[in-house]
C-alpha cells in the first residue's frame, strides 16, 4: 500500500512539473555555476525572445511586456511585491535586447528560496493591471525623452537605424516615442502568452548552493510554466550599403563629436570569428591598437577610440555591427574621421604585421582565462554560447586554435568581413564642426540629415 | 534581517602582530571579510603598506596601487592651490620610463594578458589597477615600482597629454547630470577644496607646467603614500620578496598633513539654476551637508539614503519614478575623508512640473525626519545596503576597490564593513535623530538645471 502512495505522489508530481532542467551546452534550459563564497546569488530567467518579435508600429513592445511582469502579482500589489523582495534582500532588473530578454534577481544566498518563489509568483501570475502598465508607459517615455539629452544614445539610435533601415531591428528595443504610446494591455497580453513558454526558457544562476539544491527549487517553484514553443523569429533580410555614406544628428552647442564608421559583423557562430577578433584586438580593441595610439596617445584628438562589435547591441546571430568609434574634442572632428578612414583602409588592404600578429596572440592567449576567473564571467560565457552559439572552449583548446591562425589567415579573414568601400559614417555633434567635414570625405556617395531621431 | 557570520567581530578583536616578519617588513593585521577571505596587512620599513587577499579559485590576480592624493590635496597645497593636475598626472603615469619607452607600458601588460588595466583619480586619492594571469605576477611589481619611481615627465608628452584630458573634460561639460553635479558642490562649498571637480578647469589645466608636475610627482608618489592592495592566486611570501625588491630600495618622503580651511556652517537655503544646452527636462539636485566618513551618524545617512531611493519599493521609486513624475531618482552619502554632502539627483519627466517634484522630494525627506517609516520598511533598506555590500565581494576588482577606498577616506581598509555592521542594529529613532540633525533647511542645497528655451 506505501508503495502504491508513493508512486501516486510521484506521478502527481510528475504531472505538475512543467519544467524539467538539463544543461546541454547547445539545447539546455539550466546554466549553473557555483561560488562557494557568494553571499549574493544571482539568477537569470532568460526568454529567447526580444525587440526582433516586436510589431510593426509597436515597437517596443517586448521590452515594455516583460517589464510589466515586475508590476505587481494577482497576489501581490506592486507596493506589496517589491517590498517582500527587497525585504528578503532581493533586487530584480529587466533587460530586453534583440533576441532575448533576461530578467534578473540578484539576492542574499541565505533567501533565494523565498525570492524565487516571488520571482516565479511575478512572471507565471503578473497582475498586468492596466493603471500599473500605463504608469509603465509613462516612465518609458519619460526615459526616451532623457536619450535625447545623451549624444551617445542618439548615434547609437542612429546607426542601428541607417544599418537596418526597413527591418525589426532598426530600433532599438526600446522603441520610439512615437511607438510606445501605441502599446496596448491587450498587446502585452499577447506577446506575453505567446512567448512566456517552457521551451523558450532558460535558467541561469550563480550561487553557493549546490547544483542539486537549485535544480529541484527552481523545478518546484516554476513548476506551473505553460508548456511549448514560442513563435519563430521573423527572417530578416539584411539591407545592402553602398558607398561610403554619411549620416549626420546635428546637436549645436556639443563640445564633441561622437563618431562611426560602421557596417555589418559577423556571426557568432561564424567559423572566421576568432581570426577576426584576433585582428580587431590590433585595429581598435585594446590601449595598445593602432586607433588609440595614434588618435589618442599619439594626436591627443579624442579621449577614446576603438574598433569594435560591441558597441552596438545586435545580436551577433544576426550579423551584428562593425564599429570604429571615436568622440573627439568638435575642433578635431574633421581630422579624426579622416584619419580613422585612412587607418581602416590601411587595416583592410594590408592586415597585420608579424610582430602585432605575435603580440596579439600571446594577448589573447594570456588574457583567455579571464573568462573563467568569477562565476559570473562563465555564467556569462556559457549562456552567450547557448544562445548565439559563441563557442566557449577550454584555455588549452583556445590557445591551439591561436597557433594554428597566421598573417595569410587573418587578412583572409579581414577581407571576408570588413569593407573600406561600403559603409555609414555617423555623426552627432556641432554642425559648425560637420559641415566642413562633408566635402574632405573622399569618394563620399551620400548625405542624411536625421532630424527627428525619434521618428527618423 | 538575515543572518550571518560575526565575522567582522572575529575580525576586530584579531590584529595579530605576527613574530614572522619579514626582514624589512612587518606583519600587522589579519582580517577575515564577510565572505571568509582573509586580509593580511603589512607594513615595509619605507611605509609603504600592503594588503594581501590570497583567492586561489582561478589561476589570476588583481593588482591595484593606491595614493593618498587627490584633487583636493593638490588644492590645498600651497606650491600649486589649483585642481586637475592630480588627474592629468594619473594620465601621465601611462606615459613612460627610461626603462620602459613612451608607450610600452600598456603593450607589455597587454601581451602578458592584462585585463581592466586603467586608473582614477578623486578628491583624495588616486588609484591604478590591472588584473593579470599568476605567471605574471613579477612583471607586474616590475613595471608599477618602475612607473611610480622613474616616470619621464618631459613638455611633449605633458601637452599630448593635455589634449587627452580636455578632451575628457569637454566630454563631460556634454553631458547635463556631470555639469549639475559640479554645480551643486560649487553651490554647497564656499572654502572647502571639495567646492572643485577633479578634472580641474580650462584655466587651470592649460596653466599648469612640467616643473608642478614634477614636484607633484616626487612629493606625493612616495612608498609612505601608498598602498598596494593584491588579491587572487599568490603565495604571500613570495608577494612579500617581490614588494622589497621593487618598492624596497624607494625612499619615503615627508608628506604633509594638509588641513582644509573649515567650511562654515552654512546658515540658510541655497539655491542656484543653470541652464545647459543639451538638457531635455529639469534636473534637481539637493546636497545637505554631513560629516565624514568615520563619523557615528554615517550608517543611520546610509540608512535613510535606502529608505528614500535605493530599489524598487524605495520612497522616490514609487513617489516620483512610478508615479510619472521623474524619469530616474536617487541618493547617496558621500563617504568621504572630510564632510561632503547627502546628495539627492531627480530626473524630471517630459512636461513635468519642477514645483510638484520639489514638493515629492520634500515629502520624502519628512518621511523620514517624522519617522513615518515601518519597521518592515526600515529591514527592506537595510537589506537593500546589504545585498549591495555583499555584491562588491562577488569580483577580486571590486573587492580591491571596496577595501581601497575604505582605506583612502578613512585611514582603515575595514570601514565599509563596520558601517555595515552599524546598519545592522541601527534603529528608527536614530535614522529619525540623524534625519532631523542634517536634513534641515538651513543645511540645504537646491540645484536646479534646467534646457536652453526653445
Amino acid at each position: 500500500m506505501y508503495k502504491i502512495l508513493t508512486l501516486f505522489f510521484i506521478l502527481i508530481t510528475t504531472a505538475n512539473a512543467e519544467i524539467s532542467l538539463n544543461e546541454n551546452p547547445n539545447s539546455g534550459n539550466f546554466i549553473y555555476e557555483q561560488d562557494t563564497k557568494a553571499l549574493v546569488t544571482e539568477v537569470q530567467v532568460v526568454f529567447q525572445s526580444g525587440s526582433i518579435d516586436d510589431p510593426k508600429g509597436k515597437e517596443g513592445l517586448s521590452s515594455i511586456a516583460f517589464e510589466s511582469l515586475l508590476r505587481g502579482t494577482k497576489k501581490n500589489s506592486k507596493k506589496d511585491f517589491f517590498s517582500k523582495l527587497e525585504t528578503l534582500g532581493g533586487s530584480t532588473s529587466v533587460d530586453v535586447s534583440s533576441n532575448r530578454a533576461i530578467i534578473s534577481l540578484s539576492v542574499l544566498s541565505d533567501n533565494l528560496k523565498p525570492a524565487l518563489e516571488l520571482l516565479s509568483e511575478a512572471i507565471l501570475s503578473p497582475s498586468l493591471k492596466k493603471e500599473d502598465i500605463n504608469g509603465l508607459i509613462q516612465e518609458r517615455i519619460g526615459s526616451l525623452n532623457q536619450e535625447l539629452a545623451n549624444n551617445r544614445s542618439i548615434l547609437k539610435r542612429a546607426v542601428r537605424f541607417s544599418l537596418y533601415e526597413g527591418t525589426s531591428l532598426e530600433t532599438p528595443p526600446s522603441g520610439t516615442l512615437k511607438s510606445v504610446p501605441n502599446i496596448k494591455v491587450e498587446d502585452i497580453k499577447n506577446f506575453l502568452d505567446a512567448h512566456r513558454k517552457s521551451e523558450n526558457v532558460i535558467f541561469a544562476i550563480a550561487t553557493n548552493h549546490s547544483k542539486n539544491d537549485v535544480k529541484k527549487v527552481i523545478e518546484e517553484v516554476f513548476g506551473d510554466f505553460p508548456e511549448g514553443k514560442s513563435p519563430a523569429h521573423p527572417k530578416i533580410d539584411l539591407p545592402k550599403i553602398t558607398g561610403r555614406n554619411l549620416v549626420v544628428v546635428e546637436r549645436e552647442g556639443s563640445s564633441t563629436t561622437e563618431m562611426t564608421i560602421s557596417h555589418m559583423g559577423i556571426l557568432a557562430n561564424d567559423p572566421i570569428r576568432d581570426e577576426i577578433e584576433l585582428g580587431l584586438f590590433v585595429f581598435g580593441e585594446d590601449m595598445s591598437s593602432r586607433l588609440f595610439q595614434e588618435l589618442r596617445a599619439k594626436k591627443g584628438w579624442t579621449y577614446g577610440a576603438y574598433a569594435t562589435q560591441r558597441l552596438i547591441e545586435i545580436p551577433r546571430s544576426h550579423s551584428g555591427i562593425f564599429s570604429i568609434y571615436a568622440f573627439p574634442q568638435s575642433e578635431h572632428t574633421k581630422d579624426t574621421v579622416l584619419r580613422s578612414i585612412e587607418l581602416y583602409n590601411e587595416y583592410v588592404s594590408k592586415g597585420l604585421t608579424a610582430k602585432e600578429l605575435s603580440f596579439a596572440k600571446k594577448s589573447n592567449g594570456n588574457a583567455y582565462p579571464f573568462k573563467f576567473a568569477s562565476s559570473s564571467a562563465r555564467l556569462t560565457s556559457r549562456l552567450y554560447q547557448r544562445l548565439d552559439g559563441a563557442p566557449f572552449l577550454p584555455t588549452k583548446e583556445y590557445r591551439a586554435s591561436l597557433k594554428k591562425m597566421n598573417l595569410k589567415s587573418i587578412h583572409k579573414a579581414i577581407k571576408k568581413m570588413h569593407d573600406n568601400k561600403n559603409y555609414i559614417i555617423t555623426l552627432v555633434g556641432d554642425p559648425k564642426q560637420i559641415e566642413p567635414l562633408k566635402k574632405e570625405i573622399p569618394e563620399l556617395n551620400s548625405v542624411r540629415k536625421i532630424e527627428d531621431i525619434m521618428n527618423p | 534581517m538575515t543572518k550571518t557570520l560575526p565575522y567582522f567581530l572575529l575580525g576586530t578583536s584579531i590584529f595579530l602582530f605576527s613574530f614572522l616578519s619579514y626582514a624589512k617588513t612587518e606583519k600587522v593585521t589579519e582580517t577575515p571579510l564577510p565572505n571568509g577571505l582573509i586580509v593580511h596587512e603589512y607594513k615595509m620599513q619605507n611605509g609603504m603598506r600592503l594588503l594581501f587577499v590570497p583567492e586561489r579559485s582561478a589561476p589570476v590576480f588583481t593588482y591595484q596601487v593606491w595614493f593618498r592624493v587627490g584633487s583636493a590635496t593638490e588644492k590645498m597645497d600651497p606650491k600649486l592651490k589649483k585642481t586637475g593636475l592630480a588627474h592629468l598626472f594619473e594620465h601621465m603615469m601611462f606615459r613612460g620610463t627610461p626603462k620602459v619607452p613612451d608607450g610600452k607600458f600598456d603593450t607589455i601588460l597587454s601581451e602578458a594578458g592584462a585585463t581592466g588595466l586603467n586608473a582614477t583619480t578623486w578628491n583624495d586619492r588616486t588609484n591604478y589597477f590591472e588584473s593579470l594571469p599568476k605567471e605574471s605576477l613579477d612583471l607586474v611589481f616590475r613595471l608599477e615600482s618602475d612607473r611610480m619611481a622613474n616616470l619621464v615627465i618631459n613638455e611633449k608628452l605633458f601637452k599630448t597629454e593635455l589634449g587627452a584630458v580636455i578632451g575628457e573634460y569637454k566630454m563631460n561639460e556634454d553631458k547635463p547630470s556631470r555639469v549639475a553635479y559640479r554645480e551643486l558642490y560649487d553651490l554647497a562649498f564656499t572654502v572647502h577644496p571639495y567646492k572643485y571637480t577633479t578634472l580641474g578647469t580650462l584655466e587651470e589645466l592649460n596653466s599648469f607646467t612640467v616643473e608642478e608636475a614634477r614636484f607633484f610627482y616626487k612629493k606625493y608618489y612616495a612608498p609612505n603614500n601608498a598602498t598596494l592592495i593584491l588579491l587572487g592566486d599568490f603565495e604571500i611570501p613570495q608577494a612579500i620578496k617581490l614588494a622589497e625588491k621593487y618598492y624596497g630600495k624607494m625612499k619615503s618622503q615627508e608628506i604633509p598633513e594638509h588641513v582644509p580651511p573649515t567650511e562654515p556652517a552654512q546658515e540658510k537655503l541655497r539655491t542656484k539654476e543653470q541652464i545647459h544646452p543639451l538638457a531635455q527636462t529639469d534636473l534637481i539636485m539637493t546636497g545637505y551637508h554631513i560629516p565624514n566618513i568615520n563619523h557615528q551618524d554615517i550608517p543611520a545617512l546610509e540608512v535613510a539614503a535606502s529608505i528614500l531611493a535605493y530599489g524598487n519599493g524605495s520612497y522616490y521609486e514609487e513617489n516620483l519614478v512610478q508615479a510619472g513624475i521623474a524619469s530616474s531618482a536617487s541618493c547617496y552619502t558621500a563617504k568621504s575623508r572630510y564632510p561632503s554632502l547627502f546628495v539627492t539627483s531627480v530626473q524630471l519627466a517630459t512636461g513635468q512640473d519642477t514645483k510638484k517634484a520639489l514638493s515629492v522630494i520634500e515629502e520624502g525627506v519628512n518621511f523620514v525626519r517624522k519617522g513615518k517609516f515601518s519597521s518592515t520598511e526600515l529591514e527592506r533598506a537595510k537589506n537593500q545596503y546589504l545585498l549591495y555590500t555583499y555584491s562588491e565581494l562577488l569580483s577580486l576588482s571590486s573587492i580591491g576597490s571596496t577595501l581601497g577606498e575604505s582605506l583612502m577616506s578613512s585611514g582603515s581598509y575595514t570601514r565599509d564593513f563596520e558601517i555595515l555592521e552599524a546598519i545592522k542594529a541601527i534603529t528608527k529613532e536614530q535614522v529619525v535623530e540623524a534625519a532631523n540633525k542634517y536634513f534641515v533647511d538651513k543645511n540645504k542645497n537646491l540645484l536646479t538645471l534646467k534646457p536652453k528655451a526653445k
